[in-house]
């Protein structure tokens, strides 16, 4: 048995996530949006005699990274020394497809092209003559069509194929002056022996430093001697900008594109297009008259339909639940146990724990990840990023935080992962710092299933629109208080398609998961754990300790502090937790509106979950994971604090 | 060896092309190094042997340009001036080459050497003033350039028409996401979607982006 290690490398959006699921069949995200995947995925198969490692990377324009995910994935290409590369490509984009192809062939490393969404080149009658583009670039070139679940073997075929020939690839040939640039500083590089060790060619790194690769200078500067390459470098960038009035960035990257340009009009065929619909639509969609009223519309039908459709089923389950399985299971629990308090530990653990995963959390998560797939599928969040640009600004911001932030809402942990498309960390801090507030579906659930179900709609309107205001004011105030400003974006649209049932199930499902199977677990545990602290009487001088601020300040029952507790661990351990506290799901007998009003808005502020704060730490650090969690608190204390006093709803 | 021959002859130049490189290579070495120049050193820039190094030195001591001892060469002070003139002479012969020419830098800067000997008191005269006419040329090129007017904010493009890129911004971070899009100077682009507070949809090579009006101001078109 050999090994074989492949990277699917290529543009944002090109369906590379779409292709490793065809071939690995290990579930991934798959989207209509530039950065869907942030981070590597790894997938094993067996193909003949091979056991091949498939890796998923975050979607690159170029090798020189934009930012954290563009830099895990370039320095990935370099560290996991692949023996293929299967560079994925938008036929319908191949012009610009064909820049990054043109750095990977630089790389020395087998390449195959694959020509995803072949389908819909032919469909617009573009003709690619995919033989003479293989003969031009000296790689093989595969048409494809991922999203219709071709064949994936053909390509393992023709990667084992090609990682047995271990082929030299052949550079591209720049103009003159530049060739005789790149050419000397080669010769500078080659003379370092340890060079061998990153395994590409002396020229190629030769190339990249001249264009200023940032990443390409860390990987040298452990080197011996690269102070001296370096040096030399900065010489030869000043002489050709002397010479050239131009950065040889700029020279290089033209050079790239006008070879681009060449093999792209030298293998293709234009037919006629016509316009289609599509066309139409998206000019609604964007335009400023349109755009606006329809994203507010937007945000209306995702929680409207999260109260109605989200609060049907919630019933329906309640009802189904409490009138079949809670009698059964009380009736298992108390023959089961001889002692009472041991049964009565059992119904409070798994009766109420269950019944609040099964009816509060369920409901609500589903519908809104469902929503979210159909909005992703469609490739409306780019769409939405362009219209709310200008806004985000003002937040210190840009567009494309919409994306990540839109996901918040469904839960905060890859929320916050994928800020990693963001430029700059000022950005990302901002931008995660307001994930932690926006409500994900676990607090929505609590929101809902108690604001939207005791006190009406309205008043999680409301809910919402407090949260949403918080956002805009702490936004504003934290592009004042931290240094620097609003960097602009640029950011790819895609096509709008028309979504399938089949991959938004699957996504919706994905992402179910983690909450059916680490949450449930957690949450029948708390619950167990609250249970057994009621029967032995330990709950009411434990929640004494905590009155002061549950009661005094936020005028709740001193027994909500348990579950405010619990919420740490899970958000909505909150509200599963308070039916365990009371023993009942009818709140109502236990709270006052204006309580159960300031408890769902404190939970939804409170403190970022446990999952979220790991998350925090991964990609920040401890100190902001602290002063974030420090932030969440006292705002949470505040804003409880202040309703609870003033009562403006006048609940 | 013919020309210097000649300008040997009949304009009383009493060097030949290999001390004017000698002259040269000192002045270069001493400029950027503090301590005084050993032979071993003289003889490594230029790529010859000791030996031959010592000879030309000694020769070029009795013609009093430099001064050789135990601590290594130093030039006098007729020496320097000397440098100086030769440096002069093969700027503007590398100069005359590129800009004039067209040649491309590296064999301007092989040529260059060779010319500057052939360079006389005449020659160098005219040469300047057809470079500083070059010089002017360009001067009212580059105005013409920097005249921004000619060229508008890609912000204030209108929609639905097509521009040529003239000016990208040259910060490090905005440079390299605009690379890979083939955002630079001479690529058409169009605008299909713009809103007031300058935000835009631009399109090409068949690829739709949204660009912030904060990096939309920073890049320079002209209308085609």
């Amino acid at each position: 048995m050999k090994k074989i290690k492949i990277a699917l490398i290529g543009n944002p959006n090109v369906g590379k996530s779409t292709l490793f699921y065809n071939i690995t069949h290990k579930d991934v995200i798959v989207s209509n949006y530039p950065g869907t995947t942030v981070e590597i995925f790894y997938g094993q198969v067996k193909y003949k005699k091979y056991y091949i490692t498939v890796i998923d990377l975050p979607g690159i324009y170029s090798l020189d990274p934009t930012s954290e995910d563009s830099k895990v994935a370039c320095r990935s290409i370099i560290e996991e020394k692949p023996d293929v590369i299967i560079n994925v490509i938008d036929s319908t984009k191949l012009e610009r497809n064909l820049y990054l192809t043109l750095q990977i062939i630089e790389l020395g490393i087998p390449v195959i092209l694959v020509l995803n969404m072949y389908d819909e080149v032919i469909k617009k009658g573009i003709k690619i003559d995919y033989k003479n583009l293989s003969e031009k670039l000296g790689v093989v070139v595969i048409p494809f069509v991922a999203s219709k679940a071709e064949n994936a073997s053909l390509l393992l075929e023709k990667a084992v194929e090609i990682a047995r020939k271990k082929q030299r690839i052949k550079t591209i040939r720049m103009s003159e002056d530049l060739e005789f640039v790149i050419n000397s500083l080669k010769k500078d590089i080659q003379k370092i022996k340890e060079i061998k060790r990153i395994n590409i060619p002396a020229k190629t790194i030769a190339i990249r430093l001249l264009e200023g690769d940032t990443l390409m200078y860390e990987i040298l500067s452990s080197l011996p001697k690269s102070e001296t390459i370096f040096k030399n470098t900065e010489n030869l960038i000043k002489k050709i900008k002397d010479s050239n009035k131009e950065p040889i960035a700029i020279r290089i990257a033209r050079e790239r594109h006008i070879n681009a340009e060449n093999i792209f009009r030298e293998v293709t065929k234009f037919g006629y297009e016509k316009r289609d619909i599509k066309q139409k639509i998206d000019k609604i969609l964007l335009q400023n008259k349109t755009g606006i009223p329809i994203m507010i519309s937007v945000y209306i039908f995702l929680i409207l339909s999260l109260v109605y459709i989200g609060g049907f089923l919630e019933s329906l389950i309640l009802n189904f639940y409490s009138s079949k399985i809670y009698p059964l299971l009380n009736y298992i629990f108390s023959n089961l146990f001889v002692e009472n308090n041991i049964a009565r530990i059992f119904d409070i653990g798994i009766n109420f724990g269950l019944q609040g995963i099964l009816a509060v959390m369920i409901p609500y998560i589903f519908v809104f990840f469902f929503i979210l797939a159909i909005l992703e599928d469609i490739g409306y969040l780019p769409r939405l990023a362009y219209i709310m640009d200008s806004f985000m600004h003002k937040i210190g911001l840009n567009g494309k935080a919409v994306v990540p932030m839109l996901g918040g809402f469904g839960c905060n942990v890859p929320a916050i992962m994928a800020t990693r498309t963001l430029a700059t960390r000022r950005e990302r801090i901002i931008s995660s710092i307001l994930i932690t507030i926006i409500p994900c579906s676990a607090r929505t659930a609590v929101i809902l299933g108690m604001v939207g179900y005791y006190l009406g709609v309205k008043y999680a309107f409301f809910t919402y629109g407090i949260v949403i205001l918080l956002i805009a004011i702490l936004g504003i105030f934290l592009n004042i208080i931290l240094p620097g400003s609003a960097t602009g974006m640029i950011y790819e649209l895609p096509p709008l398609r028309i979504p399938s049932l089949k991959p938004i199930l699957i996504k919706t499902w994905i992402r179910m998961k983690d909450f059916v199977f680490i949450a449930t677990p957690i949450l029948i545990l708390g619950s167990f754990i609250i249970g057994f602290l009621e029967v032995y009487n330990v709950l009411q001088p434990l929640s004494e300790y905590a009155s002061p601020i549950v009661v005094g300040i936020l005028g709740l029952p001193s027994l909500a502090f348990i579950p405010l507790v619990y919420g740490f661990i899970r958000k909505e351990g909150a509200l599963v937790l308070l039916f365990s506290v009371f023993g009942t799901s009818n709140i109502e007998d236990f709270m006052s509106p204006l309580q159960i009003f300031v408890f769902s808005l404190v939970v939804a502020i409170y403190i970022p979950c446990l999952a979220t704060v790991a998350v925090l730490k991964r990609e920040f650090g401890w100190k902001d994971a602290y002063i974030i969690v420090l932030i969440n608190i006292l705002l949470a204390i505040f804003v409880g604090w202040f309703l609870s006093k003033f009562n403006p709803f006048g609940l | 060896m013919l020309v210097c021959h000649h300008n040997l002859k009949n304009k009383k130049r009493c060097y030949t092309p290999a001390e004017e490189n000698y002259i040269r290579c000192i002045y270069n070495l001493e400029k950027n190094s503090k301590e005084k120049i050993k032979i071993k050193d003289l003889a490594k820039s230029l790529c010859l042997k000791k030996s031959s190094v010592l000879e030309m030195v000694r020769k070029l001591e009795k013609k009093g340009i430099l001064n050789y001892n135990k601590k290594g060469i130093s030039l006098t002070k007729k020496g320097k001036n000397l440098a100086l003139k030769i440096i002069y002479r093969y700027k503007l012969a590398e100069k005359l080459l590129t800009e004039v020419l067209g040649c491309d830098p590296k064999t301007a800067d092989e040529k260059a050497c060779e010319l500057e000997h052939i360079f006389d008191k005449n020659i160098i005269k005219k040469i300047s003033s057809v470079l500083k006419n070059g010089k002017k040329i360009e001067l009212e090129k580059k105005r013409e350039k920097n005249d921004e007017n000619k060229y508008i904010k890609l912000t204030d493009c209108e929609k639905n028409e097509k521009y040529i890129v003239i000016k990208i911004p040259k910060k490090r971070v905005l440079l390299k996401q605009l690379t890979p899009l083939n955002i630079l100077p001479y690529s058409k682009i169009e605008v299909v979607e713009k809103c007031r507070k300058g935000n835009m949809i631009i399109k090409l090579n068949n690829c739709c982006y949204c660009i912030s009006c904060l990096i939309a101001s920073k890049i320079f078109v002209k209308r085609i």
